[in-house]
This record gives structure tokens, C-alpha cells and sequence, in this order.
């Protein structure tokens, strides 16, 4: 009968106790009632806020494919469903831009949460040092966030949805965020964020002194200030706007970046290139503000951290070295001719052959044909062999690839599916300010009272402008800052709205307009003799005096076949076949076949770093034409997001 | 055996390079050297057909042994059944055995205990067949065809040829000729995707009757748990196409636990012409399951007997628990009936669940019934024409609370553990991730249960002294509360997933009726069975409100595909889910048809060109755009039906059945991977050549292909996605011969009582449909769904 007992008892136990039965607990996950125990937990749900903004999904890649409709940058591969970013028209494929719209606010949602609920805490008892940074960080990501929002959806007459989630009395109910009045109010709100990171973010004098090894790159009190210049730099855009409000973004401006440079030591690290290097004592100097360092990987493992970008703007084909290092990237960006041309703009010293030698900044910025770099330990002449031919790769991000055994070192990590090369990428640097702060000057004194734009360029070495104007400041911005997270189709976009509401900036409106209304040109090769970097019958590079490898025309290499010595090579322009031919005898320093005395040279298109090239515009972009309408300055919100909000959200016209 | 069968077809290297070439100049771009034959010869041959490497013709075994014994107070039967299934993909298999022990004792005349256990252990070497980018099938269909399977030295081969002497002499590989595709027959080969699973499951009841006439207690305890654990390793791919030049091995396994009681006490009687019945039952239940995990990367050495984690250079581990789901019923049902002519039943069931939030963790759910045996009535002519005539009426509630997560109540912050990357600060430290949490979920805290109400009428009939036999039912359901996700009114900005909230009602009204006869005439015997549905659905509250008042939308996230995005929506009146696309009015065959499709004197389509849709501008605005879209109708088919003819002469038996929908439609997205050039540089379908449009062919069905979609052909989220998925399908024709009066020629196995039976059959022999993807049955989507296959099998049966 012991069978009975067991079998009955289920019976009486449920009867009994029910509601106990039924108050399950959850496993494996922190209770929201229940948080902020201890300092783990608060570095534990900070990271999301770091690790979701320097995804690739977002500043890592898919936040810069709208530079394409400026003219700096081309879809380095053929990416139909984009090709609309690049006229400024929106169709139905906009998905990068509704993502990342999306993503903010999901990211900008744990902020929130972190916001109220340190505050609470705030209120009780006293933070520890880890907890008021946590409040800090969290301050700094929601106003990043916001603000990244704000000035690409947002209107003076139309602002963007949110509202901070301590003003809701009873805690935040699940409501849709109000839309702004104006975009002015959603800068406010961000300012305000950005103080409060100010005043409770650390700083000990320098980014070293404040965060030791296992933390620096955290967000510090000068990021948040820096931001706030850029923010009221955004706002002097709604110039209407701000005067019925008496505000002088201007003047703010120009006293943020004082305060910088004066309380807080900020200022030009001595050299341009060395902003870019892929050595950890480089990265934290005096210009950097904010940034996402990526580490490249943790010797030899596939940990990586930061910034996927330089990985995805390496060459697609990558190059191979001799004994078998290869690393090949994404080529999804790639620069313009335009973009080229406007750096070479300051190139003034030439060689003894009279030919201009390429600024510091230039050769830093951008690779050309030819152009030889190191890369895995040797060296490579430049050539664009991808589908998409634009004839530039950026060079900003090439530091951590010149290593022997790179990967092994740890300065690229093995994995391509999350290539992070070690470098610092800076999110905003104090040349990035001190350009705010001359836009500040020229616009309340007609004038570069510091001397903002010629420090940046005594920096790279390049000539200084006598009373630079405001076509300086255009030339200036756009070069220095070339292929950063910086937004360039945004300034763009800001200065012809503001030359739209009367504020006369000179030249730059016309420039900006200009730009906002082209397309760019990119570099097609023809065919000419081959040139590349030239080795010794045994292999070994041949240099120059001053130690660079010498690259010259090349000639053909002969193999053996049948006992003979023949040259197989394209015998002239156009061929689509090699010609063979026995040569007489092979040259005892370059390895070349000689005949009849001469060597012979050989023909090809793309794969020849030396071919001809014509600049042409880039094929994808032919139709249609840019055009430009003041409300361009904001993306259109996704469709879904319209419905969704059930008519509360008005859509930007087009 | 089986088989896959109607495969898409893709291009050889001839065609692909002809349609290469072609796409390029259509858009008006240079054809890059890559597709230039003379730059790059490699692409001229067809190599590998890809599908026929994938696919093949298996072999698929089932046996079964059953053993019983039956004495009076002791029934047991014990059975054993393996499968062996050799997938229709190379290199894939799956088996399983499985026992099953039934066991009924009599203890005495009041007591009867019955046991009913099943253990079954699976095996499987499998193939990652869904991902739409890695797919085995979506990879056969994207190589390019001028690929090889392996290189010269034996390794795999990738989009292109690896051979130094061919990079010395062109200059490259040309690898982004081709997308980023990995060479299917690796997937299968090199890649190993093992699992094993066991499972055993008990269910024990005693029951206790006979003290009083018409009472029974029966107390019944299931215990199920079930262990999994599987383990796959994906080798470094160094060939070009879609490198990685780590490898990965993971390990899987979960132990799943749940029990249930019940407890039911019944009451049945009969009084003269009367008979009542009563029943009262508890039931209760609670499980759980546990998983851990762990991977590894950058294992040194590839080999099988050294995939072992103490060999990878990085090592993560992560566990798991579901929590506890708890459920509680309290049941009541009454049931009378008068002299088998009048029946009636009422129930009652509340049932309270763990997930819900406290204050609404129950729900009650009536249900009563009725029925009339008309046949019985004395009133009612005796006859062979009519045997039975019964009426039936009922009515009921059943609750639904499927899609709510275990634990949903607890609001708890989310967390992921991110071992293999490192956080953007503290870059020369470069810590794994580790666990990072974030607030992202709103709880409902007056969640309750999803409600069906359903009224059902049916009639009965069987004629012809029971050779015929009818039965007809109408019915009319309302399901309220519908648990979903809140879309209106939840925009992105609100930052958080969508709340889970009871919203809506739809109703489903719908006619089903089932048709046999079945007849014996000497040695021969036949049947007919025929079954037809019909269902109507629609949503008949749609439950929100826009910000002016008027009725809101259901918005389906689910609805995008590459490029084709928000393809779904649900407005009242309308069928759940409904399509909401642009319509296409077909392909334009000449400029004159796209420069008359105007309004206000501006062309409607600025972007056209001759070969490209042709869209309807609903709005009348003169553009094409997303406000142009409709209703088209949804995914599920107005009717089903079914009729099997079967029949035997002597001991050869024959049956066929054949099923069929009308009235479904679906949206064969996968047309955007294989027939738009303007994506990716993947190989594409052989339809692509067939049936696009050039100048002259009005009949086109796809439109002109070409390296650029300015008119948005694909990008469009039209109509032309939509096709008619009606289908009739011979489902299953089997042909059988019967050994037995044979066998029993022998004394021996007639004394036993032996029988044997010999069966060919065939399943999914053919399908009639109009819809040009591989398979119809696709529930309204399709992104190249895995194939159907087609089965031969032979067996014998052997009763001794």
C-alpha cells in the first residue's frame, strides 16, 4: 500500500499550498529591484552602453556609410541597395539609418534605467567612486546617444522623441517619448546630460593619471566637456532660433574650448602621423578627447577589442608577403579623387625632378597608386585590384599592419570577422575643437584670433594662411579631419542651412553647396608598362640612399621551359594574351630577361601600381543628381516608426 | 529511400558568365576584369554542378519488434523500433531507437495499476541547412559553377582557383568576382555537426473502483526528462570565397526535468434510461531545464581525436536554467444523457499559471455540449437507407498562454556573456567582455490568458446500411485576448522590446465535412474517404487606437527580407497577417508604355527602363512609394482537402491519397537572392536566363536582370513576391500483398496465428502547382526553404 501513500500525497500538497507552488523564481537573471549591491554591478551594466556604440553595427562601420553622399568617400564594392545614401534621396532600403536610430535608443534605454536608479540610490545614501563614475558614464552615453539622434533627425521647427526618464513622477510607463518642439529643446536636454557627466566623470590631470591600464578609454570629464562645445556648435546652425532665445552658441563655444586648452591642458600633439600609431604608449596625448582604442588582439588570440573600422577599409584582396603573412579586409570605403585632391592642395616642396612631394598629412590620410608601404614586415607598391576600382585606400589606419608577424604580436587579431588593428580611434580630438573654436572666431570677430587653423597646419608641416577666411576653414576642416567619426556630410549640411538662414559665411556656403550637389571622382587605370617595387634576381628589395625601397618600371622575370629561358608577358597595351619569347640572357643584379641588349617590359591594367590613370566619375553615381533641399539636414524617420507611433510623430517633408 | 526532388537549377559557368556580362553593360558599368574571359579564363568551364554535389539519393530503414502477453490480470507488451535515416544531404544521418514497455496489473478487484514507460536515445550527423547566409542549399545555388570542389593538393576549394602559376600568369585570384560564398560540400564534409539525445518518460496510474457501483478514483504521475548533447566543430577556411581563418569547436548540453499529477475522481451511471456522469480532477506540474555550454577557438591541431577544448587557445563557458514553470487546474464536468437519444455535458476548468503575475494567474473556462441521436427516436423510420441520424451542439473556452515566456512575471534586467571580445577601454588589457547587463524588457502586469470561444454544429449520418458515412460541422471562433507583442504604439524610440499584451479578436468561421463509403463484394473490398475544409479568418478587433481615435494597425517585424521590408500588417476586418504590398502591373515592354504612365504630365516611374516593373500608384500622389501599398489576402488557404481511394481482391491491396489547399498564396522572397543582379555577385537560378525579359518577349515573368536596381524591381515590396501556392499533391500510394493464408499453409504458424503482409509505397510522388519555388507548402514564406523529399519504401510486417 506504499504505492497509495505516494500517489495521494501530490493531491493534499496542492490543495494546501498553492500559491506557494506558484511563486516561481526566475534563474540566472538580477532582479530590477535588486541592483547596485556592490561596484561589480555597476561596471557590469556599463558596459553595454561602450561595447553596443563601438559595435560594428554602429561607429564601427554602419554610422559612416552615409558619408558616401558627400564627396570624401565611395562604397569601396558595389552596394546597389545603398546607392540612394549617395544622392540624398531616401527610398525604401535606408535600413543602416533606421538601425542605428533604433540601436540608440535601446543602448540610450539602459542609461536611462542606470540614471534613475543611481539617483535613487544617490539620494539614500552616498555613491562609492565606482558608482558616481558608472552615473557619470551613464549621463555621458545618454546625451552621446540623444545627441547623435537629435542633429540627424531633428528640425528647428521639429525636434527629436525623447524625454529623460526621471521626469515621469511614478517611474517610466512604458509611454512613447513626446517629439520636441524644436531640435533646440532635445540640444538643451543633451547639454544638461553632458554637464552632469562633467561633474561626476574623474579627471586627475591627464587621461593617465585618471584611469589605469585596465580602464583608460573610459569616458573622462574633458570628453564630456569637448562634447558640449560640439554640441552648441550644432546649435548655432538653428541661428533664428537662437537669437529669439539669446543664446551666443559662439561665444560658448569659444569658452569651452578656452577652458580645455587652459584648465585642462589639451592641445596639438606635436605629430599628425603619431595621432594614428599603433603603439599603446601613443595613444593617450593631449589632443585626445574621446576615443574607442582598439587593441588589436591579445597576442595571438582572437580577443579584440574597439573599432573594427580600419579592418573594414583595408583592401579586399589584401597582399600576401613572401614567406606567406597575408591579411586581407573588407575595401568597403574608399577615398575620392576629390578628396585627394583637396590634401594635395598643400603639398609645396618638390624633388630634384620638380615633382610635388606629398604633404605629411596627405600621405598619412590616403594611399595612391604607387605609394609604397609597409605592410607584415615588407614592402608593397599600391594598387586598387578589387571590383570597385577607385584607386585610394585610407591610410589614417594602417599603423598596426606594417609589423612582421603582426598577428602573432598581437597587433592585428586573427579573426577577420571582427578585425580590430591596433590603433586609437579618436571619436573627437582637440584639432577637431580648435576647428569649432575658429568657426566661433570667424563668425563673432571675422578672424582666426588663436590662430587655430595655421597651428594645424604648421603641425603637418604645411605653408600657413595669411588671415585664413572662411574657404580656409572649409579646406581645413574637411583635410584634417578626412575619414573620421567626425560626420563631414553633417558640416556640409550645417553650413548650408545656416548660410540659408542669412548668416553670411562667404565662400564656405558656396563650397558646401558645391560639394552637397556632385558627385565625386575617382581614379581608372589604363594600361602602361608595369612599375613596382624592384628586387634583386634573388629577391631581395633593392632600396635608395635614404633607405626607401626603390620603385621603378619592372621588367619581365624569365622562367625555364623546355630548357630554355623564355619571358611570358603582355607585349603591349591592351593584350589579352601573354607572348613568349627565349631571351638571351638573364641580368645578373635585377633578374631580368635581356634581349637584343634591352630588357623587356610588360603591360597591364589595375594590377600595376604604376599604370596611367584618368580621373573619372565613379561609375555607380552617374545618376541621379545630388540634390540639396533644406530638409536634407535630417534623415527621414523609417515608416514603421511612423505607424508605430500611431500618428503622434510627424514626418520630416520631402 | 529517399530523395529530393524538384531542385532549383543553377547557371553553368557559360551562363553565368553570359549573364554576368550582360548585367554589367545593362547598368551601364564597365564589365570589371574579373568577368573579362581573357583577364580571367578561369570562369569560362563549368566545373562542379553544386546541387548534384550536395544531393543525393538515401536509404531510410525502419524496423519495430513487439512481444505481448495477455493473462488475466496481467497485460504486458514490450516493443523495440529503430530508424535509420540517411539524410538526402552528403555526409548527414540520423538514428534513433526507441523501447516502450506497457504494463497493466489487476491487484485485486478494486485496484488496477498500469505503467506506461518510453526510453528512446537519437543520434544525428547533421548540416546547418537554415542559415540564409551559410546554408548548405543557399551556398549550392550562390558557388559559381567554374569552381571545383577541391584544389589540385587536395584541400577544399573556394570561389576561385588556388593555383600560384594561375596568379602568376593573370595577376590574381579575381576572388570578389564571386560573393562570399563557402563551398557547400565542405559545409558537409569538414564541418561536423553532431547530436544525441535520450529521453525517458513514465506514466503510472492506479485506479481504485468498484467500492461503490459507478465511483473511480484515479491518480496518474507522468515524470518526463530528457538530456541532450551535442558537439560541432568547424575547421579554419583558408580558400577564398567566405574565409575564417579560426577554428571553432562548441559543446552543448541541457537536461530538461517536468512531472505532472493528476488526480480524477469520476462518477458514472446508469439508471434505467437514465445515465449520469461526474468528474472532479486536480492537476499539477512543474519543470525546469538546465543547459551549459562551452567553446572553444584556434585549436592547434584539426584532427578528430584532438577536438577537445583543452587544445583550444580560448576557452568560454556559459550555463543556463529556464527557471520554474508551475501550472495548477482544478477541473468539474457533469454529464446526463436519456435513453441514447439526449446528451448533454457542462465543464468547468480554472487554471493558474506560474508566469503570470500574481494578481491575474488564473482564468476559468466553461464548456457544454449537446447532442440529439435523432436515429433513435421512435418517431424515426427503421430503415437501411438511413442507420444513424445525430445532431450535435457545443460550446466551449479553452485558454492559451504559449507565447509567454516561463517566469515572465520576474522583471529582471537582461545580460549576455560576451567571452570572446573584449570591452573599447582598457585596450593593452583586453579582458574578455564577460557579462554585461542592460535593461531592455517591460513587464505587463495584467497579462492574462489568450481566449478561445468556439460554437460548433454538426450533424452525423451514415446510410446505405452504414456504407456511407457523412459528417458535417460549421463552426464559429473567437479568439480575445490575443497575446502578441504591442506594435502600434511602441515605437523604437520607446527603446525597450515590445510589451507583451492581451489585444484583439479574431474570428475563424469555417465548414468541414468528411465523406466514406466502403463496400464488400466477394473477394473484393474498396473505399473512398474524402474530407473538405473551408475557413474563413479575419480580425474582428483589432484593440488600438492612433493618437486621433481611429482604429490602429498590428505592425509585423517579422516581415523583412534583405532589401523587402515591412511586408506585413494587420488591420481590422482584414485576415491576421495580411500582405500589404504594392501591387505590379506587370513589366514594361517598351519606352512608350513607361513615358505614358504619367500624372500631371511627370513620368510616375522616372527610373524605368524597358524590362522593368511596373507599378501601381494607389495613392494616385505620381510616385511610386510605400503609401502605394494594399492588402493582398494572407498565407493561409481557404480550403484543404484530402480523398483516399484504396481497395483490395483477394490479398493484393492498393490505396492512394491525394491532399491538396486552395486559396493560399506566399512570398517567394528567395526570388530577391537569385533572380536581382543588383545584390550580390552570387551564381543565380537557371530561370534568371529563361524567363527575364528582353526586347519582344511579352510573357517575361522576371524583369530585365542587370548589376543596378534604380526602379527598384527588387527592392519594392510588390506583388510580384506574391505567388499562388495552391497544390494538389499525391501524397502517398501503397500497394500491398498479404502472405498470411499463405504462411498458414504450415500448421506451425497457423497455430500461432501468424500473419504477414508485404507493402511498396511512395509518398510526395507529385505535386500539381502553379507556384514556381521548390515547394508550396511554405506558410507563406519562402527564402529557399529546404526541399521536400520524396520517400520509397518497402516493408514487411510479421505477426507471430
Amino acid at each position: 500500500m506504499k504505492k497509495i501513500v505516494f500517489f495521494v500525497l501530490p493531491l493534499l500538497f496542492c490543495l494546501g499550498a498553492c500559491s506557494e507552488f506558484l511563486d516561481t523564481k526566475s534563474m540566472g537573471a538580477a532582479n530590477v529591484n535588486n541592483y547596485f549591491n556592490n561596484d561589480q554591478e555597476a561596471i557590469d551594466i556599463v558596459k553595454i552602453l561602450y561595447s553596443d556604440t563601438a559595435d560594428e553595427a554602429r561607429w564601427g562601420r554602419d554610422i559612416f556609410w552615409e558619408q558616401c553622399g558627400a564627396n570624401d568617400v565611395v562604397f569601396g564594392r558595389t552596394y546597389p541597395e545603398l546607392y540612394p545614401l549617395s544622392t540624398l534621396t531616401m527610398g525604401t532600403t535606408e535600413k543602416y539609418q533606421n538601425w542605428i536610430y533604433s540601436k540608440c535608443y535601446s543602448t540610450m534605454a539602459t542609461a536611462q534605467w542606470i540614471i534613475v536608479h543611481l539617483e535613487e540610490k544617490k539620494a539614500k545614501t552616498p555613491l562609492t567612486e565606482i558608482e558616481t563614475r558608472t552615473l557619470g558614464e551613464a549621463y555621458f552615453f545618454r546625451a552621446f546617444l540623444h545627441f547623435t539622434i537629435a542633429y540627424r533627425h531633428g528640425l528647428g521647427d521639429l525636434g527629436v522623441p525623447y524625454k529623460p526618464w526621471e521626469e515621469y513622477e511614478n517611474g517610466y510607463n512604458n509611454e512613447i517619448p513626446p517629439q520636441q518642439p524644436s531640435v533646440m529643446d532635445n540640444y538643451m536636454y543633451i547639454l544638461s546630460d553632458f554637464k552632469k557627466a562633467e561633474e561626476y566623470l574623474p579627471w586627475k590631470g591627464s587621461i593617465e593619471a585618471t584611469y589605469g591600464r585596465a580602464d583608460i578609454g573610459r569616458a573622462h570629464k574633458v570628453s564630456a566637456i569637448a562634447y558640449q562645445a560640439k554640441v552648441w556648435a550644432y546649435m548655432a546652425t538653428w541661428d533664428k532660433i537662437c537669437k529669439e532665445r539669446n543664446l551666443e552658441p559662439w561665444k560658448e563655444v569659444e569658452s569651452i574650448v578656452n577652458r580645455l586648452e587652459n584648465e585642462f591642458g589639451r592641445g596639438l600633439n606635436p605629430s599628425f602621423s603619431q595621432l594614428w600609431s599603433s603603439e599603446f604608449e601613443d595613444f593617450w596625448n593631449k589632443e585626445c578627447c574621446f576615443s574607442f582604442p582598439a587593441a588589436g588582439g591579445t597576442f595571438g588570440t582572437s580577443q579584440a577589442s574597439g573599432i573594427v573600422f580600419a579592418g573594414i577599409v583595408l583592401d579586399y584582396s589584401g597582399w600576401v608577403t613572401t614567406d606567406g603573412q597575408n591579411y586581407s579586409g573588407w575595401g568597403q570605403f574608399k577615398p575620392t579623387a576629390d578628396i585627394y585632391n583637396e590634401m594635395a592642395k598643400d603639398n609645396h616642396e618638390v624633388d630634384e625632378n620638380g615633382k610635388p612631394i606629398k604633404n605629411e598629412r596627405l600621405a598619412k590620410s590616403i594611399l595612391e597608386y604607387g605609394d609604397v608601404f609597409p605592410f607584415l614586415g615588407e614592402y608593397f607598391a599600391y594598387t586598387d585590384m578589387s571590383n570597385v576600382e577607385a584607386g585610394f585606400q585610407i591610410n589614417k589606419y594602417m599603423d598596426a599592419f606594417k609589423h612582421d608577424q603582426a598577428v602573432a604580436k598581437g597587433y592585428i587579431p586573427t579573426s577577420l570577422n571582427r578585425c580590430t588593428p591596433r590603433v586609437n580611434f579618436h571619436m573627437i580630438r582637440f584639432a577637431e575643437l580648435m576647428l569649432f573654436r575658429a568657426e566661433a572666431c570667424l563668425h563673432l570677430y571675422g578672424t582666426d584670433k588663436y590662430g587655430d587653423i595655421n597651428a594645424i597646419r604648421r603641425r603637418s608641416g604645411l605653408l600657413e594662411k595669411t588671415n585664413p577666411s572662411w574657404a580656409d576653414l572649409y579646406h581645413e576642416r574637411r583635410c584634417e579631419l578626412a575619414f573620421e567619426m567626425t560626420d563631414h556630410l553633417h558640416d556640409l549640411k550645417r553650413w548650408v542651412v545656416t548660410g540659408e538662414q542669412g548668416v553670411n559665411l562667404g565662400a564656405l556656403y558656396d563650397l558646401a553647396y558645391a560639394e552637397l550637389t556632385s558627385h565625386p571622382n575617382t581614379r581608372q587605370t589604363q594600361w602602361s608598362p608595369v612599375k613596382g617595387i624592384v628586387t634583386d634576381k634573388d629577391g631581395n628589395v633593392m632600396y635608395n640612399e635614404d633607405g626607401t625601397p626603390v620603385f621603378d618600371y619592372l621588367y619581365c622575370r624569365p622562367v625555364e621551359k623546355g630548357g630554355k629561358l623564355v619571358c611570358e608577358y603582355f607585349a603591349n597595351e591592351g593584350d589579352r594574351k601573354m607572348t613568349s619569347v627565349e631571351v638571351d640572357s638573364v641580368d645578373p643584379i635585377y633578374g631580368y630577361g635581356v634581349k637584343d641588349g634591352k630588357f623587356i617590359p610588360y603591360y597591364a591594367r589595375r594590377n600595376n601600381p604604376g599604370a596611367e590613370w584618368k580621373e573619372v566619375p565613379y561609375p555607380a553615381y552617374e545618376t541621379p543628381v545630388k540634390e540639396w533641399k533644406t530638409n536634407k539636414i535630417a534623415f527621414k524617420y523609417s515608416d514603421t516608426e511612423i505607424t508605430a507611433s500611431g500618428g503622434l510623430y510627424k514626418q520630416v517633408e520631402y | 529511400m529517399h530523395q529530393a526532388y524538384n531542385l532549383l537549377t543553377p547557371l553553368t559557368a557559360e551562363e553565368e558568365l553570359e549573364m554576368r556580362v550582360n548585367s554589367y553593360e545593362r547598368a551601364g558599368l564597365t564589365v570589371p576584369n574579373a568577368w573579362n574571359p581573357d583577364m580571367n579564363p578561369w570562369i569560362t568551364q563549368t566545373r562542379t554542378n553544386w546541387i548534384d554535389e550536395v544531393f543525393r539519393t538515401s536509404p531510410f530503414q525502419r524496423h519495430t519488434a513487439a512481444l505481448s502477453y495477455n493473462e488475466d490480470k496481467v497485460k504486458v507488451r514490450f516493443s523495440i523500433n529503430y530508424t535509420d535515416d540517411q539524410g538526402i544531404l552528403l555526409n548527414t544521418y540520423s538514428t534513433n531507437l526507441s523501447t516502450r514497455f506497457l504494463g497493466e496489473f489487476k491487484l485485486n478487484d478494486y485496484i488496477k495499476v498500469t505503467e506506461d514507460a518510453t526510453w528512446s536515445t537519437g543520434k544525428s550527423h547533421g548540416a546547418d541547412t537554415g542559415s540564409q547566409t551559410e546554408g548548405v542549399l543557399i551556398s549550392a545555388l550562390n558557388m559559381p559553377p567554374s569552381a571545383t570542389v577541391y584544389n589540385a593538393d587536395g584541400s577544399f576549394g573556394g570561389t576561385t582557383t588556388a593555383d600560384p602559376e594561375y596568379f602568376r600568369q593573370y595577376g590574381s585570384f579575381f576572388a570578389d568576382a564571386h560573393g562570399a560564398t563557402i563551398n557547400p560540400v565542405r559545409q558537409l564534409i569538414a564541418q561536423s555537426i553532431d547530436g544525441e539525445g535520450d529521453r525517458f518518460f513514465t506514466n503510472t496510474s492506479l485506479e481504485v473502483g468498484n467500492i461503490i457501483k459507478g465511483l473511480k478514483f484515479v491518480s496518474r504521475f507522468t515524470y518526463d526528462v530528457s538530456t541532450s548533447f551535442s558537439k560541432s566543430f568547424t575547421p579554419r577556411r583558408l580558400e577564398v570565397g567566405k574565409s575564417d581563418a579560426n577554428n571553432y569547436l562548441n559543446y552543448g548540453t541541457g537536461k530538461g526535468y517536468s512531472w505532472k499529477t493528476e488526480n480524477t475522481l469520476t462518477y458514472d451511471r446508469t439508471f434505467g434510461k437514465h445515465t449520469v456522469g461526474g468528474l472532479l480532477a486536480t492537476t499539477a506540474s512543474k519543470g525546469y531545464s538546465r543547459s551549459l555550454s562551452a567553446s572553444g577557438t584556434d585549436l592547434a591541431s584539426e584532427e578528430e581525436y584532438l577536438r577537445f577544448l583543452r587544445y583550444a587557445k580560448v576557452v568560454n563557458a556559459s550555463d543556463g536554467h529556464s527557471g520554474f514553470d508551475a501550472n495548477v487546474a482544478v477541473i468539474a464536468r457533469a454529464a446526463y444523457s436519456y435513453d441514447d437519444r439526449y446528451f448533454v455535458t457542462a465543464s468547468w476548468r480554472r487554471d493558474y499559471a506560474s508566469r503570470l503575475p500574481k494578481q491575474s494567474n488564473y482564468g476559468d473556462f466553461p464548456a457544454v455540449t449537446a447532442a440529439w441521436k435523432l436515429s433513435n427516436e421512435g418517431f424515426f423510420p427503421k430503415s437501411d437507407l438511413v442507420t444513424l441520424a445525430k445532431i450535435r451542439a457545443s460550446w466551449g473556452r479553452i485558454g492559451n498562454l504559449g507565447s509567454v515566456p516561463s517566469n515572465y512575471k520576474n522583471a529582471n534586467l537582461g545580460s549576455s556573456n560576451e567571452l570572446e571580445w573584449a570591452l573599447p577601454y582598457g585596450a593593452e588589457i583586453a579582458d574578455a567582455a564577460g557579462n554585461k547587463v542592460y535593461f531592455n524588457s517591460a513587464l505587463n502586469n495584467k497579462l492574462t490568458w489568450e481566449t478561445s470561444e468556439q460554437i460548433d454544429l454538426g450533424v452525423d449520418l451514415n446510410m446505405f446500411r452504414d456504407r456511407l458515412s457523412m459528417s458535417f460541422d460549421v463552426y464559429d471562433k473567437r479568439t480575445y485576448n490575443l497575446i502578441q507583442g504591442q506594435t502600434m504604439n511602441w515605437t523604437s524610440s520607446i527603446g525597450l522590446s515590445a510589451m507583451l499584451v492581451n489585444q484583439g479578436e479574431v474570428r475563424n468561421r469555417g465548414f468541414e465535412a468528411t465523406v466514406g463509403w466502403n463496400d464488400k463484394k466477394g473477394d473484393w473490398t474498396y473505399f473512398v474517404n474524402a474530407n473538405y475544409s473551408y475557413n474563413k479568418n479575419w480580425v474582428s478587433d483589432i484593440g488600438v487606437m492612433d493618437a486621433n481615435g481611429n482604429k490602429g494597425l498590428w505592425i509585423d517585424g517579422t516581415g523583412y527580407f534583405r532589401a523587402i521590408a515591412d511586408f506585413y500588417r494587420t488591420e481590422e476586418g482584414m485576415p491576421i497577417r495580411s500582405y500589404y504590398l504594392t501591387e505590379c502591373l506587370g513589366i514594361f515592354q517598351n519606352w512608350d508604355e513607361i513615358y505614358s504612365y504619367t500624372k500631371d504630365g511627370e513620368l510616375i516611374q522616372p527610373n524605368a527602363q524597358p524590362g522593368d516593373l511596373k507599378f501601381k500608384d494607389r495613392n494616385d500622389d505620381g510616385k511610386i512609394t510605400l503609401d502605394d501599398r494594399e492588402y493582398w489576402g494572407n498565407a493561409m488557404p481557404n480550403s484543404t482537402y484530402a480523398l483516399t481511394v484504396g481497395g483490395s481482391w483477394k490479398n493484393i491491396s492498393a490505396s492512394v491519397m491525394l491532399q491538396g489547399v486552395l486559396g493560399a498564396q506566399a512570398l517567394y522572397a528567395g526570388k530577391y537572392e537569385i533572380y536581382n543582379e543588383g545584390s550580390t555577385l552570387t551564381n543565380k537560378e537557371k530561370r534568371i536566363l529563361t524567363d527575364s525579359w528582353v526586347e519582344g518577349k511579352t510573357n517575361a515573368t522576371i524583369p530585365m536582370y542587370k548589376r543596378a536596381d534604380a526602379n527598384g524591381n527588387y527592392s519594392t515590396p510588390s506583388t510580384w513576391y506574391l505567388e499562388d501556392t495552391s497544390y494538389l499533391r499525391i501524397k502517398n500510394v501503397t500497394l500491398g500483398y498479404d502472405f498470411t493464408s499463405l504462411l498458414r499453409k504450415s500448421e506451425h504458424f497457423k497455430s500461432k496465428n501468424a500473419s504477414m503482409s508485404v507493402y511498396l509505397s511512395g509518398e510526395n510522388l507529385f505535386t500539381f502547382t502553379k507556384y514556381t519555388g521548390m515547394d508550396p507548402e511554405v506558410n507563406g514564406f519562402d527564402a529557399i526553404k529546404y526541399p521536400i523529399s520524396r520517400i520509397v519504401s518497402l516493408g514487411v510486417k510479421l505477426n507471430y
